[in-house]
């Protein structure tokens, strides 16, 4: 008996139980257009991140965060503390969260205080106007350069360039639009405004710089510069050495973070690795979601097959007369089961193409759909129905022949 | 030089329902000689079927001897069996068993695809039988789109396809009305005078009296022959 005449008749089957069919399919639909759609996701917004990152192979990101007041670092000291090291290209920043208000619209949003020499070191897109410069923080002028997310949330249809924006209190005016760009994997797309270090240092009462970007020219160099660094921000809060050697003796710190109490170092060879991790515990976690959808898939194709085959007994009884073998009534029912589950897999897989697309076109997320996924997702499918398939074939292979033909 | 199609020797059968033994058939010797035209009559619950379920090897005897075209199947694994049904034995039964979601083509095509013959050979074969039986302009019919006499001859087109050195008949004008019943028998008739063996089971003497011997069992027991 060949392949392809069971294939066909198998499906004569599927389509004439059609209801039947797609509900039994239905948890394999499920289970395979959760799979797709979820990877695009993850996978998308990986890409995207990867992306951003590496623009910015020479960026490294250092975060202050001390316990001790003395070892706040103010603009200058931050200066001072990089000019020592002999390290070149530094960018102080100064994080706040406040409020922002134009007219009656309120949101928190993410305020950066910067110097001049910010918007070539992020290597910014402005889309128009200008962006901070050296006089606006020597005169601590209360401009502000905003993304286009803040546009968008804040002016609407209007213009925002002269505009007053209302930050804690003090009126800024809009100078500059950049492009909107992914902040790191763990923020959102926000509203980001930026303005002159000098002023926000003023208007919160805060003095201590809690960011510093550096730029290195030499990309062979981040990751010896980014343990210079280390070192002497060590040396300057004081912490007891906190290595995780391995059994070479080798210094560890860069698998990942090196968890510090009073500051990280991030360098784009580490935020890719994290990346990385993450997207791998990702994707593990869908392995699982998917599994269990698929499983309950499988339940029900099972289920399904044993009413097929109780319902059929007389066909498998004519089969049998006819000279069939238990083989050949094995891999009909097995082909059945696995064609019923491929065919969810493949709605699956298309219901999924089809939300990507959408939530491409209409949500700011961007899947990107991979075809090893869809294949692994059809695979996977087709193996359930068959895993599945197993028993209630294995049910209908080992009836009596005269049995099977008395049923009515 | 004629070997006998079938030989059976003191046949038994006994159904086991709990504490409760029913003995089916009570010792059937029985010899069918090759070409020859048989007829089985008895009453309902006399043990013709399970006569026939028997020599079609769908059943096995719970003791005796039978031999099948020189090959002694008591000792027959279910796999040998099922090839022996599908090298041996056609059969037709009252219920015509065909198969309702494929064509009369299919039904017909259906013993060939698991005795393995390779496409050409398969397709000239259901077209030949069904030109026998005298359906081939029928062949892209549903069974539910024909009589119950054509059914009937779909399910003859089936038997003989194969080209077995054996045709069951069981009831086979069971369901039909005078008019297809002729037809029926006339075609069996004809496959027989061509020399292929047949085995029918009936209740109806006028079909028995075609047959030319016509072996009468009750309660298990042959009782003429």
């Amino acid at each position: 008996m060949n392949i392809a005449t069971i294939l066909r008749l198998s499906l004569k089957e599927i389509i004439a139980n059609k209801l039947r069919s797609i509900l039994t399919m239905l948890g394999v639909i499920i289970g395979v257009f959760s799979i797709i759609v979820l990877v695009s996701i993850g996978e998308g917004a990986s890409a995207n991140i990867k992306k951003e990152i590496s623009k910015e192979t020479n960026l490294i990101k250092v975060e202050m965060f001390p316990n001790d007041e003395e070892k706040q670092m103010d603009y200058d000291r931050v200066l001072g503390f990089y000019k020592k090291l002999d390290i070149k290209n530094i960018s102080p920043i100064l994080d706040q969260q406040p409020q922002a208000k134009y007219k009656k619209i309120e949101k928190n949003i993410s305020l950066k205080g910067v110097d001049h020499t910010y918007g070539t070191m992020i290597n910014a897109k402005l889309k128009s106007g200008r962006f901070i410069a050296a006089l606006d923080v020597d005169y601590r002028k209360k401009v502000v350069v905003i993304n286009e997310k803040a546009v968008k949330t804040f002016f609407k249809d209007e213009y925002p360039i002269g505009k007053d924006i209302k930050i804690n209190g003090d009126d800024y005016s809009v100078v500059g639009i950049i492009a909107n760009r992914e902040v790191s994997m763990y923020e959102r797309l926000s509203e980001e405004l930026i303005a002159p270090i000098t002023t926000v240092q003023r208007n919160f009462g805060v003095k201590s710089i809690n960011k510093v970007h550096i730029k290195v020219n030499d990309k062979e160099k981040v990751i010896l510069i980014s343990q210079k660094i280390e070192e002497a921000l060590k040396k300057f809060y004081n912490t007891k050495k906190n290595k995780v050697s391995n059994e070479d003796g080798v210094d560890d710190e860069y698998e990942g973070y090196q968890f510090n109490d009073q500051f990280y170092v991030y360098t784009p060879e580490k935020e890719m690795k994290q990346v990385q991790k993450m997207t791998r515990t990702f994707s593990l976690m869908l392995g699982g979601i998917a599994g269990i959808s698929l499983l309950v898939g499988g339940i029900g194709i099972m289920n399904i097959m044993f009413v097929s085959v109780t319902e059929r007994t007389r066909e498998i009884g004519i089969r049998k007369a006819l000279g069939a073998q238990r083989k050949n009534i094995l891999i009909q029912f097995l082909i059945e089961s696995g064609v019923v589950s491929g065919m969810g897999g493949i709605l699956g897989i298309g219901l999924g193409i089809l939300s990507n697309f959408l939530i491409g076109k209409f949500s700011p997320l961007k899947p990107v759909l991979n075809i090893k996924v869809m294949l692994i997702a059809f695979t996977f499918s087709v193996a359930v129905g068959i895993i599945f398939g197993i028993y209630p074939a294995n049910k209908a292979a080992k009836l009596k022949p005269i049995d099977a033909l008395r049923y009515e | 030089m004629n070997k006998p199609i079938i030989e059976m020797r003191d046949i038994r059968k006994t159904y086991e329902t709990g504490a409760l033994k029913v003995e089916v058939l009570k010792g059937i010797s029985l010899t069918v000689e090759n070409g020859e035209f048989i007829s089985i009559i008895g009453a309902s619950g006399s043990g013709k079927s399970t006569l026939m379920n028997i020599m079609g090897c769908l059943d096995t005897c719970t003791s005796g001897e039978y031999i099948l075209d020189s090959k002694d199947i008591n000792s027959y694994s279910e796999k040998e069996l099922a090839t022996i049904r599908s090298e041996k034995i056609g059969f037709i039964f009252q219920k015509f068993n065909l198969l309702s979601k494929m064509s009369a083509y299919e039904n017909v095509e259906l013993p060939l695809l698991y005795k393995g013959i390779e496409k050409k050979e398969r397709k000239r074969r259901v077209l030949e039988s069904l030109e026998i039986v005298g359906l081939d302009d029928r062949q892209d019919h549903r069974p539910t789109e024909l009589s119950g006499g054509q059914q009937q001859r779909v399910a003859i087109a089936r038997a003989i396809a194969g080209k077995p050195p054996l045709i069951l008949a069981d009831e086979p004008t069971g369901n039909l009305d005078s008019k297809s019943t002729e037809d029926i028998m006339n075609i069996l008739l004809d496959l027989n005078k061509s020399g292929t063996p047949l085995v029918l089971i009936t209740h109806d003497n006028d079909i028995a009296k075609l047959a030319s011997r016509i072996i009468r069992i009750s309660d298990g027991q042959i009782i003429k022959d």
